[in-house]
């Protein structure tokens, strides 16, 4: 049932616990190298004021890709996270959380938003079985449109926000950034959910091969489902982070995310085709795709470099981790 | 179901009633077509209600103005279905100025008169209209460079946090505050030009990596619009680094002119929608008249805002 989810399954009686888990989390040596690399190249980079700057500017993109690990692992697909993100973060700023009570609102209700397009995407895919990549394409649409009624094309903003809301994405608990622990905290779950529960073993067999997993009792529609109101609520977590990171936006932010968060978790490993996948590893994605674009503006390299340099890395790093795999195979 | 002869005539009589006067009211009233990028900018959006507004008080004048939604494809779309509705004016505000230019080709052989508004198309687009009406991006970068030189007295170290990479907007405010600086004030050196896309999130981390880079060697930083400048305000002033940096954006939005107020940034000029919309419908009304534009290239007033002047101006957008 866990069909290519164990890398150990598959070592071979002589092959060293190490080299196993070397197999199973080799986007991290990817990370490392990039590390050590980007470590000899600048003499600032690995300092602890811009490693903490790095983490937190990969929380927001990280703490959705937790989610759409999820999705993609039951054989899902969403396309309306960037949609949904910008709508939260939008509402959130709405709210004006200029006194505790509003901050409280500007942190709920987008959470109620995500839950909610989440349910509606996994109802329209899982009992309508409706395509995902039309469902959310579509639900991608209502939610900018939704996005622009409601602030009628304008710009949003919160000058004087009360504290508590101003710290969610600007504050700090000693010297870690707390957008860093959110992300950190969302992960771990995700990571615990995922490896350690039934539902995690449900998930990975419902994308693995659904047919298989109904005859062995999984109710999957619920399973798909549960993985689109946990991306849609990650999404909407990730949202309110935006806001109080930036407190100001345009009703077209957002747009574009939803490529960077499925590129880290498809780089993390996760198969788009469903079954096999891991929160680490979309961890590690993430982390690559925000430190090459701290690199890049470290070193100033011209944007039209910074296009072909990500990219090889990109497709050097989704081989390498392929070809590491295939070894194990 | 029955359908008796009368009321068959009586259908008849009122479509030919309908296709009659709607050609009257069409050879009455202009119709001006206003294709815009997207309707989810906010000066756009701004500029569209403006537009609008000011057209609805003159009783012979419709608009059909129809959003690209930042979609290329879309914007020529948009050009050729104002084409096809015959519209006497054709304004345009290019979404990128370089890949509207067949769309205007197509409009100018249709005989349909064009002014492009808000966002100039690039040098093959000029030949098929008949001026421009809106802000001088170009001319904006070159504000910027003045105000960062008189504020930094003419020498230091600055940054570039640009927009979306090769976007004709990025490009003129880049090359006009790199001219200008170079003219005015050789010694201020520019260190680095990094885009964030408009967007304020990477603005933040663009500008995080800078001062990591390069820190009490900063003076000045130019962002591109309002939005991100204030949003850098805000990672500066965080960084808890000990020193004025001069934090220069574009635009005079109300989020810009606030962060003047309370110190985020230091500068801006005024790009305001509702003089830009007023102008681009008088211009056009003039087209339709057959009356020639005052010149080729209307610019609409830019003024500097700073500390000294910011409780005198209110943003629109």
């Amino acid at each position: 049932m866990r069909q290519g989810t164990s890398s150990v399954r598959t070592g071979g009686p002589n092959q060293s616990w190490y080299a196993a888990i070397l197999q199973k989390y080799s986007i991290w040596v990817v990370l490392m190298l990039l590390v050590l690399g980007m470590g000899l190249l600048s003499d600032v980079f690995l300092t602890w004021g811009n490693i903490f700057n790095v983490l937190r500017q990969a929380s927001i993109i990280g703490i959705v890709a937790v989610g759409m690990t999820f999705v993609i692992i039951g054989g899902g697909f969403d396309l309306s996270v960037g949609a949904v993100l910008a709508f939260s973060a939008i509402m959130s700023i709405q709210m004006q959380p200029v006194t505790p009570g509003r901050t409280a609102l500007a942190v709920l209700l987008p959470l109620l938003v995500g839950v909610t397009t989440g349910t509606v995407n996994g109802f329209l895919v899982g009992f309508l079985r409706v395509n995902p990549f039309i469902t959310t394409l579509g639900t991608q649409f209502v939610a900018l449109g939704i996005t622009l009624l409601y602030t009628n094309g304008q710009h949003v903003w919160v000058w004087n926000p009360d504290p508590v809301y101003a710290a969610i994405g600007g504050g700090f608990l000693g010297p870690v950034p707390i957008p860093v622990l959110i992300f950190a905290g969302v992960a771990a779950l995700g990571h615990l959910v995922l490896s350690y529960t039934n539902f995690g073993q449900y998930l990975m067999a419902t994308g693995a091969n659904e047919g298989a997993a109904v005859l062995s009792g999984i109710r999957t529609l619920w399973i798909k489902v549960a993985s689109f109101i946990i991306v849609g609520t990650t999404a909407a977590l990730g949202g309110v982070v935006l806001g109080s990171r930036v407190k100001n936006l345009d009703p077209t932010a957002g747009i574009g995310y939803e490529f960077e968060i499925i590129t880290a978790v498809v780089l993390g490993g996760t198969s788009l085709s469903g079954g096999r996948g891991s929160v680490l590893n979309t961890v590690a994605g993430v982390l690559i795709l925000t430190l090459i674009a701290n690199a890049m503006t470290l070193l100033n390299i011209s944007h039209h470099y910074q296009l072909v340099i990500r990219g090889l890395i990109l497709v050097g790093s989704v081989a390498l981790d392929a070809s590491s795999r295939r070894r194990t195979a | 179901m029955k359908i008796g002869r009368s009321s068959i005539a009586f259908l008849v009589v009122a479509m030919v009633l309908v296709v009659f006067t709607g050609s009257i009211t069409a050879k009455d009233k202009i119709v001006i077509g206003l294709s815009e990028p997207s309707a989810g900018w906010p000066y756009i959006s701004a500029y569209i209600r403006a537009f609008e507004a000011e057209a609805a008080k003159l009783r012979n004048v419709s608009v059909i103005t129809l959003s690209a939604d930042a979609d290329i494809q879309k914007q020529a779309n948009d050009i050729e279905d104002l084409i096809s509705r015959k519209v006497d004016v054709l304004l345009v505000c290019s979404l990128d100025g370089t890949a509207v230019v067949p769309s205007l080709a197509r409009a100018h052989a249709a005989g349909i008169p064009i002014l492009a508004v808000s966002n100039e198309p690039s040098e093959a687009g000029q030949k098929f209209i008949k001026g421009y009406s809106g802000p001088d991006d170009k001319e904006q970068g070159r504000i910027a460079a003045r105000i960062m030189a008189e504020a930094l007295g003419n020498k230091g170290n600055v940054v570039i946090v640009e927009g979306t990479p090769g976007q004709s907007t990025t490009l003129a405010r880049t090359a006009g505050f790199r001219e200008e600086l170079a003219k005015i004030a050789p010694n201020i050196k520019i260190l680095a030009a990094q885009p964030a896309n408009w967007d304020p999130a990477k603005a933040k981390a663009v500008a995080e990596a800078f001062l990591t880079r390069f820190g009490t060697q900063l003076d000045g930083i130019f962002s591109q619009d309002d939005n991100t400048a204030a949003a850098i305000g805000e990672v500066v002033r965080d960084s808890g680094i000990d020193k004025k940096i001069i934090i220069v954006g574009t635009g005079g939005s109300k989020n810009g002119i606030n962060a003047i107020r309370t110190g985020l940034i230091y500068g801006t000029m005024m790009q305001s929608p509702s003089i830009d919309a007023k102008q681009g419908l008088e211009l056009a009304l003039k087209i339709v008249r057959g009356e020639s534009l005052p010149q080729r290239r209307n610019i609409i007033p830019m003024p500097i805002v700073t500390p000294k002047n910011a409780n005198e101006y209110e943003g629109e957008w």
